[in-house]
């Protein structure tokens, strides 16, 4: 008996082991068999059309033809957002990926020239690939070439003494998302002193006298605004925009090395963009040219607290005649566009029937000639019952210990001294205002410092 | 099939993910004895971008010895803790850069080391904090990469042969001191603060002159300015790690071109009267 009952235990651990081990394969089969739907099927195509991934359940593509443009998304059945904390997905044709255009830097050396640029940052996408366009014209005949996923690269087998323009295109998985400015660069052999710059693209080098070490800087801002230059974190030169919003402006005296610039604009109000900043390896002897610098738009809003339903105003400055998207960060988000007038400010009002009870936040980014802004900084509101107009933006919010409206070696010599020490009762309300407001100064809030930096 | 079930397992087990790596780079890590290396600190950000670090490079010190540090040409703007040796074996630092940085390789300073004794050991990183630039301090997780070397029993006459040597004929960076003053330190008294960099060997050491016929004196950001009428012309000197200097002038606030000083008009002033007076009184009556 009690051998049969062994028997009987020992034949049912076997069969919950062969149970298991079905289960385990079945799920093994299963987990191959979506690997294989999701991977093995090739893209439909014809002369005008094509269409990427027609079954793939687990990944989008983008499919287009002279006069259609079709986003494949996952498989969901109504339009809407859906995230997690790590994971986010947009459904339907609400929304658009686009990326910020990159920035580029162009070096002359002799039969070639050094090429690099800033990230391009995607919304709603992820930038895989860059492709590098080198024309002879400025403005046209550009001749595209894929680099890959990098941020440098370099262009030989150049004439020396001719000007060449460059682009960089940024894609997410084929699909072309932005568009940097033209940048131009004059290849020269050593000792040559390179011809005048060439009309437009933000010049090429020297002139008449040999180039001196430097840079060129050249982008978009706002009409007839400061344009503030830094080097390493210290004010280095400041310009004036022209009415167009355009600015170019030298710095020179530079040693051969990496910098890191800063560039940010103060908008008619006073108020700052945000700053956009760049790493570059300056080469000695040559000027180097940096252009399609496009500043975020400022931005403010009348409320700070905005009755439901409602209308909040978002406005704020940018490059005259442009196209200025507002997104508004819900569940869902909220993409908005509007026209920036003749002086660059724009304003929206958005109505937040959309928008549940709760804090929000909106952030609002330009579109010219096929460039593309960052995102300007984002600002905070809260959807309510009551509405209450926000006070006017201070021009610089943390950061500015000393309250000169600046936030530079002076506020960071002052938090340096506090550094790891007890605070006096006298210092503590300002770190509470200005830093992170934990009652020490630490890296923390030394990070602040550096995030609000103006120099 | 059990380890069939343990694969499986461990491919579905997550793993942990780094936000940022600091390591360190050298040409080797093989040396002999008495023999010179540089090992130069670097942070890969993995496309965040980073705008405060601060850290502890940990050495064995019985089988190396710390004989330089580098800095030129560091990713960093301003140093909070100048990399600097603090402790028998250990170099602590920590800065921010405005605006911040991304990249694989991000160069953040050097150290100089000569090899001791023969034997197996490393040089680590202890407390490295990275923060990424997003107005709030976030901070990140960074993986500290050690560096594992060997020390030969032969002993090397060409010590410094893995060195690069630092060819820099270029004076520090221009840079623009500023006057301040706060009530929460130096009693609210002015002081000059400054900093710069170095492209080339790394910025040495600051000289201040506050008198146009005094000398200079070695001094540190913040300086509590000694002319607290702040109407004299101040010198900073910033010099290279070899020697070259850049001096820049400020003019505080109540600094005046002579032209504009009051008691020189008055001076001038009571000349012309005087020598009037002298020309009238003896010879008035020839003209």
């Amino acid at each position: 008996m009690a051998g049969h009952s062994r028997y009987n235990v020992t034949n049912k651990r076997a069969g919950i082991k062969n149970f298991l081990n079905k289960i385990f394969l079945t799920f093994l089969i299963f987990i191959s068999g979506v690997m294989f739907f999701t991977f093995a099927y090739a893209d439909l195509t014809s002369t005008s059309f094509q269409l990427e991934n027609p079954i793939n359940i687990i990944q989008g593509g983008e499919s287009s033809s002279s006069s259609f443009q079709y986003l494949s998304s996952t498989g969901q059945l109504t339009t809407g957002q859906s995230s997690s904390s790590s994971f986010s997905q947009n459904v339907g044709f609400l929304y658009f990926p686009t990326a910020t255009s990159p920035v580029v830097t162009a070096t002359s050396g002799d039969s070639q020239v050094s090429l690099s640029w800033t990230p391009s940052t995607g919304i709603l996408a992820n930038i895989t690939s860059y492709e590098l366009g080198t024309s002879t014209s400025s403005g046209s005949g550009f001749t595209y070439v894929s680099v890959g996923g990098v941020f440098n690269t370099i262009k030989t087998s150049l004439t020396n003494g001719t000007p060449y323009f460059f682009k960089i295109r940024s894609y997410a998985a084929g699909l072309l998302l932005s568009e940097s400015a033209e940048v131009s660069a004059v290849p020269t052999s050593e000792g040559e002193i390179p011809p005048p710059p060439p009309p437009g693209g933000g010049g090429g080098g020297g002139g008449v006298t040999p180039p001196q070490t430097g840079v060129m800087f050249s982008g978009r801002a706002y009409p007839l605004s400061k344009v503030n230059i830094l080097k390493d974190g210290q004010l280095a030169l400041s310009t004036i925009s022209g009415p167009d919003s355009n600015f170019t402006a030298t710095l020179g005296g530079l040693s051969s090395g990496d910098y890191t610039f800063s560039v940010y604009s103060e908008d008619k109000n006073g108020l700052r963009s945000t700053s956009f900043v760049f790493q570059v390896f300056i080469t000695s002897g040559v000027t180097t040219n940096i252009g399609g610098i496009f500043i975020a738009p400022t931005i403010a809003i009348d409320k700070s607290e905005v009755k439901k339903g409602d209308n909040i105003a978002v406005f704020g400055q940018s490059s005259p005649s442009s196209q200025v998207v507002i997104n508004v960060n819900s569940d869902p988000e909220f993409f908005e566009s509007t026209n920036s007038d003749a002086s660059g400010a724009y304003l929206y009002n958005f109505d937040t029937s959309v928008l549940a009870l709760g804090r929000h936040s909106t952030k609002s980014k330009a579109l010219k000639s096929g460039e593309i802004s960052n995102f300007s900084a984002s600002i905070g509101f809260l959807v309510g019952t009551k509405n209450v107009l926000a006070e006017a933006m201070e021009k610089v919010s943390k950061c500015d210990l000393n309250e000169d409206s600046r936030c530079n070696l002076v506020d960071f010599s002052i938090a340096a001294f506090w550094y790891k020490r007890q605070l006096s009762q006298a210092f503590i309300p300002r770190e509470i205002k200005y830093l992170n407001g934990d009652g020490k100064v630490d890296l923390v809030d030394f990070s602040i410092m550096a995030y609000y930096w103006t120099g | 099939m059990k380890k069939l079930f343990i694969l499986f397992l461990l491919c579905f087990i997550p793993s942990i993910s780094f936000a940022s790596e600091i390591f360190f780079s050298t040409d080797k890590n093989v040396f002999f004895q008495n023999e010179e290396f540089l090992a130069q600190v670097f942070l890969n950000t993995e496309n965040i971008t980073i705008n405060a670090l601060e850290g502890i490079v940990a050495f064995p010190a019985e089988f190396l010895e710390l004989k330089e540090i580098r800095d030129g040409n560091s990713s960093v703007n301003f140093w909070i803790e100048r990399p600097q040796s603090v402790a028998k074996g250990e170099v602590s630092f920590s800065g921010i850069t405005a605006g911040g940085f991304s990249g694989p390789k991000i160069f953040l300073f050097g150290m100089v080391f000569q090899t001791k004794k023969m034997g197996n050991s490393s040089i680590t990183f202890k407390n490295a904090q990275v923060l990424q630039n997003d107005g709030i301090g976030t901070k990140l997780s960074a993986k500290m990469i050690p560096f594992s070397f060997s020390i030969s029993s032969k002993t090397t006459s060409d010590t410094k042969s893995g060195i690069p040597v630092i060819v820099d004929s270029d004076i520090p960076e221009n840079f623009s001191p500023s006057v301040g003053s706060d009530p929460a330190i130096f009693d609210g008294k002015y002081f000059l603060v400054f900093a710069t960099q170095d492209k080339g060997s790394g910025i040495d050491h600051y000289e201040i002159r506050e008198e146009l016929n005094s000398e200079f004196i070695i001094a540190e950001s913040p300086y509590l300015l000694q002319n607290q009428k702040l109407d004299e012309k101040i010198f900073v000197k910033a010099v290279d790690k070899n020697g070259n200097e850049r001096i820049v002038v400020i003019y505080p606030p109540n600094w005046q071109p002579w032209y504009k000083n009051n008691w020189i008009f008055g001076i001038l002033i009571l000349i012309i009267l005087f020598v009037s007076y002298v020309v009238r009184k003896f010879y008035g009556k020839k003209f």
